[in-house]
Parts: C-alpha cells; sequence; structure tokens
C-alpha cells in the first residue's frame, strides 16, 4: 500500500469510529408502542405491553411478528436475506429492525409519538375506522 | 505475448470477457458461503470485487462495465431477486465510477482504488435503502458500512495486487 492509501483508510477509519461513537450517545429509552411502517407509509401502531402475533403483509411478501415480553421481533418472513428474522428483539427507542427486501421498518417509539394506535382487538386489514 | 494478440481480436476478447464473468459469479457465490458478516446486516467481503477490480486493471473500461452489470444480473436471477438486482447495481456502479475516478487520479495504488470501492459500494445501498424504505434514520448506520466498507476493501485491494502481481509474468 502507498501513502495515499495509508491516509484515505486512516481518515475513513477515525470517521467510522467518531460516528459509531457520537451516535452511540444517543439516548436510549424504554418505549411503549411499536410503529410498523410498509415503504414510507405507516402500517400500524401496537402497545408493546400486550403480547401478541401480527402478519405483515407487504407488496413483496411477508413478515411475521411478534409482540412478548415488552419486546419485538420478527420470527418468519420469506425475504430472501432474512436479516430481519436473525435481528435480536428490540425495546428501546434508539433501535429498529429493517427488512429490505420488504421495505418494511419496525421502530419503537414513545407513548405521545403514537398517531395511530391500534388497539389489540382491531384488525389491519379493515382500513380507517373511527 | 500470445494473450497480448489475443485481446486484440474479438473472438479472443469474448472469450476472455466470457472467462472472466464466470470467474465473478463463482466468486460471488463462494462468498455467500462463507459468514463472514458477524451477524451484521449488509457487511460482506465483497469477493467479486476482486475480479471487477483486477479487470480494471487489464481490461478496457467499457468492458469491465459490462462485466459488472452481467455478472449482477445474471447473479440476481440466479441466487436473488428483483430487489437484489436493485441494490447491486445501486451499490457496484457508484462503486464503479468511483473507483475508475480513484484510479484516474494516480494518486492510490490498488488497495486506496479498492477502498474508495468498498464505501462507496456501501453508501450507493444505503442511499437506495433509504429511497425504498424512506426512513431517513437508516443514515444511522452509516459509520457501521464506512468501517467495514474500508477494511474489506483493503483487504480485496491486497488481494488483488497480489494476484495481478502473480499473473503478469504469465501474460
Amino acid at each position: 500500500m502507498k501513502r495515499n492509501d495509508w491516509i484515505l483508510l486512516i481518515l475513513l477509519l477515525c470517521l467510522s469510529g467518531l460516528g459509531i461513537v457520537f451516535l452511540g450517545q444517543r439516548k436510549k429509552e424504554e418505549g411503549t408502542v411499536v410503529r410498523i411502517s410498509v415503504a414510507g407509509k405507516l402500517y400500524g401502531e401496537y402497545s408493546l405491553q400486550e403480547n401478541r402475533e401480527l402478519l405483515v403483509e407487504t407488496a413483496q411478501g411477508f413478515n411475521k411478528i411478534r409482540i412478548e415480553a415488552n419486546e419485538v421481533s420478527v420470527f418468519a418472513a420469506d425475504c430472501p436475506d432474512r436479516y430481519c428474522a436473525e435481528h435480536a428483539a428490540i425495546s428501546k427507542t434508539t433501535e429498529q429492525i429493517v427488512c429490505l427486501p420488504h421495505r418494511m421498518v419496525i421502530e419503537i417509539i414513545r407513548e405521545e409519538q403514537a398517531k395511530n394506535r391500534q388497539e389489540a382487538s382491531e384488525e389491519q386489514v379493515d382500513g380507517i375506522s373511527e | 505475448m500470445g494473450s497480448q494478440n489475443n485481446r486484440k481480436n474479438k473472438a479472443g476478447r469474448a472469450a476472455l470477457g466470457g472467462m472472466l464473468l464466470a470467474l465473478a459469479l463463482i466468486f460471488g457465490y463462494v462468498e455467500t458461503l462463507l459468514p463472514l458478516s458477524f451477524g451484521i446486516p449488509g457487511v460482506k467481503l465483497g469477493l467479486a470485487n476482486l475480479v471487477i477490480l483486477s479487470c480494471l486493471y487489464v481490461i478496457s473500461v467499457p468492458e469491465v462495465l459490462l462485466l459488472l452489470v452481467a455478472r449482477i444480473l445474471l447473479s440476481g436471477f440466479f441466487f436473488g431477486n428483483g430487489m437484489m438486482i436493485l441494490y447491486s447495481l445501486a451499490g457496484g456502479l457508484l462503486s464503479f465510477c468511483v473507483m475508475l475516478i480513484g484510479k484516474k487520479t494516480n494518486r492510490f495504488s490498488m488497495a486506496g482504488v479498492s477502498i474508495l470501492g468498498g464505501v462507496f459500494h456501501n453508501l450507493g445501498q444505503l442511499l437506495l435503502a433509504v429511497v425504498l424504505v424512506w426512513d431517513e434514520k437508516l443514515f444511522f448506520y452509516f459509520p457501521v458500512l464506512l468501517l467495514s466498507g474500508a477494511l474489506t476493501g483493503a483487504l480485496i485491494g491486497l488481494l488483488s495486487q497480489e494476484i495481478l502481481n502473480r499473473l503478469r509474468p504469465v501474460q
């Protein structure tokens, strides 16, 4: 490796190290609501305290999501990479599970950020209800 | 000198291109067998770039571009799906352009060019992910991708250099 290569490598390592440390400082909070979005649109918001299983059907395929013991995880999916299913369960506001092939994001938010809570009895398919 | 003549005629170039394409495809496949991602999504060695990078120093630029696009389309149809082709194209094309620029400046050796390639490959895929998923919080993942792109890029660059050093006497 030439001198310039080393300079480039060290510069990038410092930059990424700084970024990782800086982003690690973000405040981790316990959230109470699970928000699921597909392709940038809100799919549904669910209480983190109520145990349940959800089937999220996207244009590209499905993800089966489990909310249990104040944690949410994906336990089955038909995406090619399965990164979402391998991801550990999340419970904090800075955490998210992303399924890139299905364009789906699961994140934890605080109670007051929730816009459109789904109660445990409701089903997602019937769209907007009073 | 034999290969020098071969590279000038069409049939020889087509044969060489086909061989390199097969090689790139195999490297891409071997990569899926190696569990080197450490459980971090998006982190991979980029073995297929070993072929693309080496070719940048051996065959003409349009030929490398053709090789790259053909590799992505074929491996996408063989092992992946439409979405995977899109991501591969976003990463591959951006990385290719930046490696080309990096090489043209003559400031870097293969390792430096490969580091640029690795970093911009990850950046290209991240940008596409942000557009498709429409969640700007994905950028929080950038430092990790920057780190992995730089390290795997350096490794691939050093390997390519070693391969070319050993292939040159054969030519």
